[in-house]
């Protein structure tokens, strides 16, 4: 009997447990869980481990992850450690796309970009989110366009706006005696590239091993992609969308003069393995007296210095000028917007609650109060908000209380930028439905025809540099461009370039005349 | 007395089964990571493969794809000048030094053994001789200009890259040490009766060490090819294949396909042909390569 006994009570007291479990976990807030790409590292054992490392940016990750939670109520913030910028990311966004291991949101940069990435499905439609979001108006139409497809928005951007720009040595060009017309040591403005290649001839010293500039191969894919420069053609025959115009009238002669440079004069540098790192270390380390780069990436460093690190040696703010990429000659100084951000696009695989607050979540972190105190804590440590010179978010460009910049960098730097926020956009092609959806394979081909004739002194004459491009176009055309648009028609191609004639009759005359309409009434006007 | 077979079959059992669990957490991780994924390329290789979406049967189409790509005879043509350049002046100068380390004196042939192997981990030295070949810092150049030659672009000079690619090679992978280790094993005696015969030195070579390491001669030769074969990092870090595809490798090419692009039916599709292509020649190469030192 008493075993009897204990038997029931006991059956009792744990039925009643196991019912209170379940009722409290039915009855349990169900959470919303976003994976978030960042977050404090799990080296730290805990966050008084972290704080006593006065790792601020990891405790700021917390700090919003905490309040992001406190102000959202049922959403668990998940920050996961991810790579999203090596040379492997891409490899490994797609082994965690499979595995249901990716964050909610990542760069598609490294697959292929937006456009590609639309086509196969890797990124999630956002168009009612975001239109929902009343500020997207203020976002310049630059960082948008490629981000979307047939009014449909894909990606973000994220919270840097950069552009491409030239940095130069200002102690290099005085002591070569190039001034520009108010007598500073600087290029001329509206410069051409022949300007250019006068300058680096000026500035190279062959006896200390220094170069005026860099020109790798990859520059030429890197500047182009981003001002949508003619690379591309219609298909006359309409059974492709687009053929490869490598040898245009603009990028022949442009190869002539870089190659001249590189091999004539021998004042620039070129190579097959040079890329982001290596011209960047070899403008630091005083090899070269030029830089084609992002605005945002020299200017970042205000702590460093040219040589060793001490006083001796002159500071970035010193001695370091920036002005626009150089112009085509005879193209009445025209320069392009390159404009741009990384673009973020959401996981598809995710639910439709999680998307929304993943995509809330960013515009906080990027656009809302997540970057307040970003800002506040860079000011707070003393860095400089050096992406804040053209930022896509409006609350980024007008918030109040911005650290004094303008102290850290010279105000000519401040100005450059501001002036090529406002260049003119030339139409893009994205906003007519005509994407270039391949976009890294067409790339690769474009780059590595550039090698072929920049790293090889025989491509001398405009024939055989010519000769290269055409078969550079026919590998273009038969890896990366043997598709059609679904629906695109010859209509398409007369909106698109009329809308870019348009364009550049009415901001660059000089250059419409004597490079694109040439190019129009030779390869782009198929309708 | 019929009890001792069977304790005797009973730890024969038991031995038995003691060995399979103990082999049980090896078979596991060979069909993990390397039975499994090679059962699913030969799968992917005839699907549209993607990430987040069910994969589509294709059948052949990828294998045709990859046989018409523009850059397929191209890849395969740069893989095999490579393998054959590298097979050639690092597999086969090891066994000519450490034949003559051989003649030297015992104190220098432990020299020579302890500099060959000094461990060296193959990223890392691949980074550093990018840095060596930089045209703007690098080492080379700076000894070149110091002699009072013009500065050259190592890497980007299509003359010199498959060279350059190569001269880490003869560093990281140096087969000197073991045919030190094998020449140490052929017997003096056959040596002495072959001076008492008249034998000269490479008569001596010829007739008695050749064939003597003959069978280690033949693995290392199949491990190189395998490996030369399948050259990855040294493109990857150094040229990405540049300039202009003239060190673009079919490992490096099936990668680019596959996670560059996303054509990962097509980038199987390659290393598929790659496995046939190295297994007809390591059957060919055994077929006529001896491996038997007195046939």
């Amino acid at each position: 009997m008493k075993i009897r006994k204990k038997f029931m009570v006991g059956l009792i007291i744990s039925s009643l447990v196991i019912g209170m479990l379940a009722i409290s976990a039915f009855a349990a807030e169900k959470k919303i869980k976003i994976k978030v790409w960042g977050g404090p590292p799990t080296t730290y054992p805990s966050v008084e481990k972290m704080l006593e490392t006065t790792d601020a940016f990891k405790a700021r990750d917390l700090y919003e992850e905490i309040l992001f939670e406190a102000t959202h109520s049922g959403v668990d913030v998940v920050p996961i450690t991810w790579d999203m910028w090596s040379k492997e990311a891409g490899r490994k966004l797609m082994s965690g796309l499979a595995s249901g291991e990716a964050p909610c949101l990542y760069y598609t940069g490294h697959i292929g970009g937006v456009q590609t990435c639309i086509g196969q499905g890797l990124v999630a439609d956002i168009t009612d989110l975001w239109n929902a979001w009343p500020p997207h108006t203020e976002v310049p139409a630059a960082f948008m366009t490629p981000a979307m497809k047939d009014g449909h928005v894909y990606a973000i951007p994220q919270d840097l706006g950069m552009s491409w720009a030239v940095n130069y040595r200002k102690d290099w060009l005085e002591s070569a005696g190039v001034f520009n017309a108010e007598g500073k040591p600087a290029p001329p403005k509206n410069w051409t590239w022949t300007d250019y290649a006068t300058i680096m001839k000026k500035i190279t010293d062959p006896k200390k091993g220094t170069y005026g500039g860099c020109l790798p191969p990859f520059l030429q894919d890197m500047i182009d992609w981003e001002w949508d420069a003619p690379v591309l053609r219609p298909d006359p025959t309409g059974k492709y969308t687009w053929r490869a115009n490598f040898d245009s009238i603009e990028k022949t002669k442009l190869f002539k003069m870089w190659h001249d440079m590189i091999y004539v004069d021998k004042s620039v540098m070129t190579g097959a393995d040079i890329w982001y790192g290596e011209i960047n270390n070899a403008f630091k380390t005083e090899k070269c007296g030029t830089l084609i780069l992002k605005t945002t990436h020299l200017c970042a460093p205000d702590r460093w210095r040219f040589g060793k690190p001490s006083e001796k040696y002159p500071r970035f703010q010193e001695c370091v000028g920036i002005t626009f990429l150089p112009a085509m000659p005879d193209s009445g100084g025209m320069v392009p917007n390159t404009l741009h951000t990384n673009l973020f696009a959401f996981n598809p695989t995710i639910s439709k609650e999680e998307l929304k607050t993943a995509f809330d979540y960013y515009i906080w972190h990027w656009a809302g109060e997540g970057r307040s105190i970003y800002r506040r804590m860079r000011a707070l440590v003393g860095y400089a908000p050096y992406w804040q010179v053209i930022p896509p978010y409006a609350e980024n460009r007008h918030a109040p209380g911005l650290p004094p910049f303008t102290e850290l960098f010279p105000p000519e730097y401040i100005k450059v930028n501001q002036e090529m926020a406002n260049l003119p956009n030339a139409p893009r092609r994205d906003a007519f439905g005509l994407s270039q959806t391949h976009g890294k394979e067409f790339g690769d081909v474009y780059i590595s025809t550039a090698e072929k004739i920049l790293c090889d002194p025989n491509y001398n004459t405009v024939e055989k540099i010519t000769k290269a491009l055409q078969e550079g176009n026919k590998l273009a055309d038969e890896t990366a461009l043997n598709y059609k648009i679904k629906g695109q028609t010859m209509e398409d191609f007369k909106k698109y370039y009329t809308a870019l004639g348009e364009f550049y009759e009415k901001n660059w005359p000089e250059y419409y005349k004597n490079y694109w309409y040439p190019q129009f009434e030779k390869s782009y006007k198929v309708w | 007395m019929k009890s001792k077979p069977r304790t005797r079959e009973r730890q024969l059992k038991h031995k038995h089964r003691a060995g399979w669990l103990y082999s049980i957490p090896g078979f596991i991780f060979l069909i993990l990571f390397f039975w499994y994924p090679l059962i699913l390329s030969f799968v992917v290789a005839f699907q549209h493969w993607h990430p987040i979406r069910p994969p589509v049967y294709v059948g052949l189409n990828n294998f045709q794809l990859v046989f018409n790509h523009p850059l397929t005879p191209l890849v395969f043509k740069n893989t095999l000048i490579y393998a054959g350049l590298r097979i050639a002046l690092t597999f086969l100068i090891p066994i000519i030094v450490a034949i003559l380390i051989m003649e030297m004196r015992k104190s220098t042939i432990r020299t020579m053994m302890i500099l060959w192997f000094i461990p060296t981990a193959g990223v890392a030295l691949t980074i550093l001789w990018k840095y060596i070949y930089n045209p703007f810092y690098g080492l080379l150049n700076a000894i070149f200009v110091g002699l009072g030659f013009a500065p050259q672009r190592w890497l980007s000079d299509k003359n010199l890259t498959m060279l350059c690619l190569i001269l880490p090679s003869l560093i990281m992978f140096a087969p000197g040490l073991i045919y030190i280790g094998a020449l140490q094993t052929i017997p003096e005696e056959l040596y002495e009766a072959a001076e008492l015969e008249g034998a000269g030195f490479w008569s001596k070579i010829w007739h008695i060490t050749l064939p003597r390491i003959r069978p280690v001669i033949a693995m290392l030769l199949i491990l190189a090819v395998i490996s030369a074969f399948q050259e990855f990092n040294l493109p990857y870090i150094m040229t990405k294949g540049g300039p202009g595809n003239a060190t673009l490798f079919a490992v490096q090419y099936l990668w680019r396909t596959a996670f560059g692009y996303m054509k990962f039916g097509e980038g199987t599709a390659i290393a598929i042909l790659l496995f046939f292509f190295l297994l007809a020649l390591t059957i060919i190469q055994r077929k006529f390569f001896r491996e038997n030192v007195d046939e």
